[in-house]
């Protein structure tokens, strides 16, 4: 069996264990939710300061609660799945890459939840939209990746829920500040092009140290 | 108990020499007294990095051979020079409230070194959440490599930003931006903190060599456990064995 059909393999177990429980989407997501109504209300009640935090307060609760997703309790976090995995020739790098597939396609859910709520509550314009699309995306990838290292970080530690998202944030601030600045950049009249080179930038050394790394994060302790 | 050491003597002799100097330095025309914190802000950011740096080292030799010491080094570094980076923000933080008019601002300087500061904590959190020791080795030597990342994004924040901070005067292409006299205070200062660095990572590693003494015995399946000292009673006429 190639890597890739482990991946797909993997990934479709992942999701069809997140259908059943609903970590993400069922528990996570209405929490992200009730944030977002908080931080409207705590703001102002003026529609025009709500239209210019609304990106983002939209990408720090996604950023928040999607590193949630890190610790939530997946298949490759149970000990005896993720050996029977290795002992059956899955390689580390293939292992990482199933959480890292699995992860965007959380992300991704959990975004397609949070944009109608951002939209109506803030009154967000998405104008622009091909480029905040394409930096969403790209940060999207990162932020999976991240996700997913500190997921093989804090699996089977004790307050991995704490833990994960300490890990997470620090670390995607550049991704944050690229998707940010797409519209006052198009609003100005600038090419929102370098934004989008660093969440592709990030992009690329996340996911080169996850390869490098991927045999002391899946591998034997 | 660790054993004081002439190492620790030499941090105490450069630590009075190195306040002794500041004393002595000239006052600053523009900012006076308040620009003597630079003798203290600038050594503690620089043995931020250089702790970091010893942690990559470390995490790396951690990864490639599994010997303890290395282990021992990147916990002793990133405890001591988290506390360095928490030292710099706060003297950064006294010093930019009369200068800047502020304590903080959304400068690139200062937010980087405060996500530094929050990625490293993040790594002692980690080790704290893993109980098992191999584990917690492994999975820490994979975050201080990824972690040091930042340290080039901190030192180059005031190069690829325009940033309120100002830029570096020491270590940048060319001669020192500094006065000579200034520029050997801080010299002095540098050797002074790095001594102390040493002095303190010493003891750590001390620390970290005893804790783990500590945990073999309370991972060895032969170890005593609570109870083992009660025994069942004896029925009457029974012998205990």
């Amino acid at each position: 069996m190639s890597a890739t059909r482990h991946v797909v393999a993997l990934t479709r177990a992942e999701l069809v264990l997140e259908l059943r429980t609903g970590d993400v989407l069922r528990t996570v997501a209405p929490y992200a939710v009730a944030a977002l109504v908080l931080l409207a209300l705590s703001v102002d009640a003026n529609t025009v300061v709500l239209r210019q935090i609304g990106l983002g307060a939209g990408w720090t609760v996604l950023l928040l609660f999607g590193s949630q997703a890190a610790s939530r309790r997946g298949l490759l976090d149970r000990a005896a799945v993720h050996e029977l995995c290795r002992v059956s020739g899955v390689a580390p790098r293939t292992l990482l890459a199933a959480r890292v597939v699995t992860t965007t396609g959380l992300l991704a859910a959990l975004l397609a939840v949070l944009v109608p709520v951002v939209v109506a509550l803030f009154d967000l314009s998405l104008a622009g939209g091909l480029w905040l699309l394409a930096t969403t995306l790209a940060a999207l990838i990162g932020l999976a990746t991240l996700t997913s290292i500190a997921g093989a970080l804090v699996t089977t530690t004790a307050v991995r829920g704490v833990v994960a998202p300490l890990l997470v944030v620090p670390l995607s601030v550049p991704l944050l500040l690229a998707v940010v600045q797409v519209p006052p950049t198009l609003r100005y009249g600038g090419s929102p092009l370098p934004w989008l080179l660093v969440a592709v930038l990030v992009d690329v050394t996340l996911l080169t140290i996850a390869a490098g790394l991927a045999p002391w994060l899946e591998g034997n302790p | 108990m660790t054993r004081f050491r002439s190492t620790d003597a030499l941090a105490l002799v450069l630590l009075a020499v190195g306040f002794a100097a500041i004393v002595a330095a000239p006052t600053d025309a523009l900012q006076g007294l308040l620009q003597r914190l630079m003798y203290a802000h600038v050594p503690a950011a620089w043995l931020a990095y250089l702790a970091f740096a010893v942690t990559l080292v470390a995490s790396i030799g951690w990864l490639r051979t599994r010997r303890a010491r290395w282990d021992h080094l990147a916990v002793g570094a990133v405890e001591v020079g988290v506390f360095f980076t928490g030292l710099a923000l706060v003297l950064g933080s006294v010093w930019g409230k009369p200068v800047w008019g502020v304590w903080w601002t959304w400068d690139a300087r200062l937010v980087t070194t405060a996500l530094l500061f929050l990625v490293y904590l993040g790594y002692l959190a980690l080790r704290r959440a893993t109980e098992d020791p191999r584990a917690r080795a492994n999975r820490a030597a994979v975050l201080g490599i990824i972690a040091f990342v930042q340290v080039p994004i901190v030192h180059f924040s005031v190069v690829w930003w325009r940033t309120l901070h100002q830029p570096a005067t020491v270590l940048r292409p060319g001669h020192p931006t500094m006065d000579h006299t200034m520029l050997a205070v801080l010299v002095v200062n540098v050797a002074a903190y790095t001594a102390v660095f040493i002095t303190l990572l010493r003891r750590r590693i001390a620390l970290a060599r005893r804790e783990e003494e500590l945990e073999r015995g309370r991972w060895s399946p032969t170890a005593p456990v609570a109870g083992d000292a009660v025994e069942a009673p004896l029925v009457e006429g029974e012998h205990r064995v």
